[in-house]
């Protein structure tokens, strides 16, 4: 017999997969926060939390009956992210969605619900040898649909990808309240438009993610970090010699030194993933060819577990500094990368207590303020490294501020010549306005 | 809710009137109106259904493709793009008529820049010329569709190719950082470009893959890959299929990321072998090309754990390219395969393009062999076979009704089967016009009406290729297209 699917409507329709539903392992779940909560200081909206897609479906036809807005939320780790909210309505839990719908491990595919948190994703990964290899930050909280949302990314995006490269089949509720899926459970597949793309970074603007299949990956046998200091005058250098370096690193994180560290004011983890004697030899041949480089130390960091630093390394990208420093102001670039050192060098330049963090061999920045900030001190840093960013086709973006900042500082960036059909494609599949409304355009 | 007209509106213009727009904008010379020449451009590898565009014009820049798009507004008349044509699901194919966009003179490379790791091309450049201008950076452009030799980057993005080394490398979108593209309406917009992560939707990605129904791309960024420092190349022969498919799984099971895992079975070995003769064993049931890469050290080791996985699922022998000449005419074999089928004696053949998840080989492989059978056609299989990709070829004679009707119905017996177990009806070749009919089955209406209602943000008027991907209004009950038409010679190469 044909598994069959429910719709939001009831009606019945063939589904092509296989359809076991992996119960939940025993155990407590996370209570539930239901009290409400106020995005962006938009006053206080309900928290709804469906425990099927039929209520999900029915909570959209309600909000866009009405002329309200639907928030969705997950983990609540990246609630800040974005405009304020334009409209009263009422924000939609996801975490009650949060099963393991099919784990066909040998081919190398999962399918989740999309509330289900990252590490319970990883975990069930993990039980099979298997991973995710995309690094977000607070995985214990974090959802699968917030970080697709929100297209979250870490150091290993160097050697893996981000998660456009793993998602591969996608349901979502529609602002017509029904589910609709696109792609499917192979790894290889173009029946259809790639609604997956669509959706991985749309910050939950085009409608409410409700499951994934994502292609993982083996888990790699062995790895190691090297780290390196170095001067401001020679960041360019070391980062063309990484760039063209005989080893392959998975991440070349890069930081403003921690004081503590007393090694230059620059530091670079070069992290290894591979098979035993294919790290081995990357790290000897990188120590050999840093050997007459300026480089202030390098050091095969041998007590470092690297799961536990990229982890770490991630969750200060975003704003989780070390020492439990709370980020007042965060940035997120993306520029070329034969730019990167510029633009580090530049933005360290703009601001005593700027903390920055970075994946040097993209282009991808993060620059976190703890200390205290004016409104105009953000707009001046802003304006100045966009400007830097922008000769190569990048961008600034703002990842955290105080809410009444957000008026005045470009929160989405300079916007591009794309900015226009974005927001048509926002009005044609969600002309009312229902989903995330003012969080990424503003008013459309 | 709006969806975008299906089949196209009847051009309301003589196309005197045509022509005269289009030689305004690109010359008489970029213009092809003689009967004889349109022929040509009637159909692409799909050969079932023919259509003779009203005009086929060459631009050589973004503001003509965008001057023809105008025009072709101005007069309601559809257009569409062409690269090289060798689309195996009548992407190409103008429904309607109108106004056919050939971006042959649009081939330059604009830019190779390796710190920052892409390169900026015209669409109409075509995919080998690509890695071949990069060889000596020591980087390639990693999707390599076996057709790479024709194959132009435009069409790749349009389809979101694939090829042997796409198992590891991922396929066409994977690749593609941003595009230039002539919307519908004649207006130009960049989405992304040098740089990840740009900022809002992902216009880039989602535009890969929409089979040129979005609009005309004239510029692309795409990413450029380092080559791998070396390659263990290895050459597995089984017994049967069965065999050979469950090593795949063994491989893959075994936490192994080969770059290439290919399969030929018996009949293509015979007709591979008459061309090239390369040695192949001709009495073996299937051999895998099994291809592991990456930097040199350690290696050797992985080499060792695919031979020893392969023995142990009854290779009866695995033998390697020992030299970078073995392995190139390896692989030259391999990409050629399609071509060879004319040795087998059979003046046609289609080549379906299915997906199943890759532990369901072993089944789908014996259904075919099934259905081959059943139906009575001769099928050869050379596929892409580390993601599940399988390629049967069915054979015939066009000129025998019943072949025709024979190779058709066993055809969708294999798709549907490949429902079943769980995949998909095309993992590289589109929908185009051929698979219309298995969108119903994939989709259910809502998913198709949301996908017709993204098009409809693009290609309001429906003018940009019409009659793609989503059978015509209603959808379901539809009878088959293909099914009433008469195959061609060389059905869907
Ligand atoms: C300033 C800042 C910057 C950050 N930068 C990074 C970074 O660069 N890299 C990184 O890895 N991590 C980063 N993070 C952390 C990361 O964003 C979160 O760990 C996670 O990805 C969000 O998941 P969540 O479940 O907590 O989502 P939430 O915080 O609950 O929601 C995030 C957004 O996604 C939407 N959303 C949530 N679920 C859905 C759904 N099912 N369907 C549709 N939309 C949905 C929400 O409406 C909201 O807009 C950052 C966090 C902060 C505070
Ligand atoms: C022998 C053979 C082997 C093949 N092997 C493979 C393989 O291994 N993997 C694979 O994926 N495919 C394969 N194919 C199929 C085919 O080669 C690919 O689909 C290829 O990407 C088509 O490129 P093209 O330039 O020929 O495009 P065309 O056939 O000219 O066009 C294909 C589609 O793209 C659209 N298009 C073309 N250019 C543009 C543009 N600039 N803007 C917008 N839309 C555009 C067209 O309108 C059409 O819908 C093979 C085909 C053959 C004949």
């Amino acid at each position: 017999m044909r598994p069959v699917r429910v719709f939001g409507d009831g009606h019945l329709a063939p589904f092509p997969y296989n359809t076991t539903v992996i119960p939940h392992p025993p155990g407590i779940r996370p209570a539930v926060d239901s009290s409400p909560i106020s995005l962006d200081e938009f006053g206080l909206l309900p928290v709804r939390r469906p425990v099927s897609v039929a209520e999900l479906g029915a909570l959209v036809i309600e909000a866009a009956g009405a002329g309200q807005g639907l928030y969705p939320v997950g983990g609540r780790t990246t609630l800040d992210v974005g405009l304020p909210p334009i409209k009263p309505g009422f924000a939609v839990d996801t975490t009650a969605l949060d099963q393991i719908i099919d784990y066909p491990a040998r081919d190398m595919t999962i399918t989740v619900r999309a509330g289900l948190t990252v590490a319970k994703l990883q975990e069930a990964l993990a039980a099979e040898g298997q991973w995710l290899p995309v690094d977000v930050a607070d995985p214990e909280r974090a959802t699968i649909g917030g970080a697709v949302a929100l297209n979250q990314s870490g150091p290993r995006r160097l050697g893996y990808g981000t998660l456009r490269d793993y998602v591969i089949g996608i349901s979502f509720v529609t602002d017509e309240g029904q589910e609709v899926k696109a792609g499917g459970r192979v790894v290889k597949n173009v029946a259809g438009y790639d609604l997956m793309k669509l959706q991985v970074g749309a910050v939950g603007t085009l409608g409410v993610i409700t499951q994934l299949t994502l292609k993982v990956k083996p888990r790699p046998e062995a790895a190691a970090v090297v780290g390196l200091g170095c001067e401001a005058e020679s960041l360019a250098a070391v980062l063309d010699l990484l760039h063209g370096s005989r080893s392959r690193p998975q991440a070349v994180h890069l930081t403003t030194n921690a004081k503590s560290r007393g090694r230059g004011p620059w530091w670079l983890d070069v992290l290894f993933e591979e098979k035993k004697l294919t790290v081995d030899w990357q790290v000897a041949t990188l120590f050999g060819e840093l050997k007459g480089a300026s480089v202030t130390d390098v050091d095969h960091l041998r007590d470092t577990n690297p799961t536990t630093l990229i982890q770490t390394v991630t969750d200060a990208a975003a704003g989780q500094l070390t020492g439990g420093h709370e980020s007042r102001f965060g940035f997120k670039a993306n520029v070329r990368p034969s730019l990167t050192a510029a633009f580090c060098v530049a933005a360290r330049a703009s601001h005593p207590d700027l903390h920055i963090s970075g994946e040097a061999l993209n282009g991808i920045v993060s620059g976190h303020v703890v200390a205290d900030l004016t409104a105009g001190d953000a707009a001046a840093m802003l304006n100045m490294l966009s400007a830097i960013a922008a000769e190569g086709g990048g961008n600034v973006t703002v990842r955290r501020c105080p809410t009444a900042w957000k008026k005045s500082l470009p929160v989405w960036g300079r916007p591009g010549g794309d900015r226009e059909l974005m927001r048509h494609v926002k009005r044609t599949l969600d002309p009312k306005d229902v989903f995330n409304p003012g969080r990424l355009f503003g008013d459309v | 809710m709006t969806t975008a007209t299906l089949s196209a509106p009847a051009p309301a213009v003589s196309t005197a009137a045509l022509v005269a727009r289009m030689n305004a904008v690109v010359g008489a010379d970029n213009v092809l109106t003689a009967a004889a020449d349109l022929a040509v451009y009637e159909c692409d590898g799909f050969t079932i259904e023919k259509h003779r565009p009203d005009v086929v014009v060459f631009p050589t820049s973004t503001e003509q493709i965008a001057a023809i798009v105008r025009a072709a507004n101005d007069l309601g008349v559809p257009f569409l793009a062409r690269g090289a044509g060798t689309s195996l699901a009548g992407g190409c194919a103008p429904i309607g008529g109108g106004v056919m966009i050939a971006t042959a003179r649009m081939k330059r490379i604009l830019e190779v820049n390796v710190r920052d790791r892409y390169a900026v091309v015209e669409p109409g450049v075509v995919n080998v010329w690509l890695t071949n201008a990069l060889k000596p950076h020591g980087y390639h452009y990693a999707p390599d569709p076996s057709s790479q030799g024709a194959c132009t980057i435009g069409g790749n993005v349009a389809t979101n190719s694939g090829g042997p080394h796409t198992l590891k490398y991922g396929v066409t979108v994977n690749h593609i950082l941003g595009v230039e593209m002539v919307l519908p309406d004649g207006r130009v917009v960049t989405t992304g470009g040098p740089c990840e992560d740009n900022p809002g939707y992902d216009l880039t990605g989602t535009i890969v893959g929409s089979e040129g129904t979005f609009g005309i791309v004239s510029k692309v960024w795409v990413r450029l890959t380092r080559n791998p420092e070396a390659y263990r190349t290895l050459l597995g022969v089984f017994d049967s299929i069965d065999d050979a498919t469950t090593a795949i799984s063994e491989i893959i099971g075994a936490g192994i990321v080969p770059g290439a895992l290919e399969l030929l079975d018996r009949t293509m070995l015979g007709a591979v072998e008459a061309a090239f003769k390369f040695g192949f064993p001709l009495d073996a049931g299937a051999v895998l090309i099994m291809e592991v890469d990456g930097l040199e050290a350690g290696l050797q080791a992985e080499a060792d754990r695919v031979e020893a996985i392969a023995l142990r699922c009854n290779a009866r022998e695995v033998r390697k390219a020992n030299t970078e000449a073995e392995r190139m005419a390896l692989w030259k074999a391999r990409k050629q395969a399609f071509g060879t089928i004319g040795r087998l004696g059979y003046p046609s053949y289609c080549t379906q393009d299915g997906v199943v998840p890759r532990t369901k080989l072993p089944q789908i492989m014996r259904h075919i062999q099934a259905v081959a059978e059943k139906h009575r056609v001769a099928v050869a299989n050379v596929f892409h076979a580390g993601d599940g990709n399988i390629h049967p070829i069915l054979m015939f004679d066009e000129r025998d009704p019943d072949q025709v009707r024979r190779v058709l119905l066993a055809s969708h017996d294999i798709l549907d089967e490949c429902i079943n177990l769980g995949g998909s009806v095309t993992g590289e070749h589109g929908i185009g016009v051929e698979k219309l009919d298995f969108m119903p089955k994939l989709f259910a209406p809502e998913d198709l009406a949301f996908m017709k209602r993204l098009r409809a943000a693009f290609n309001p008027d429906g003018r940009c290729s019409p009659g793609k991907l989503f059978p015509t209004a209603g959808g379901c009950a539809e009878p088959s297209s293909i099914a009433r038409l008469k195959p061609g010679r060389r059905a869907a190469v």
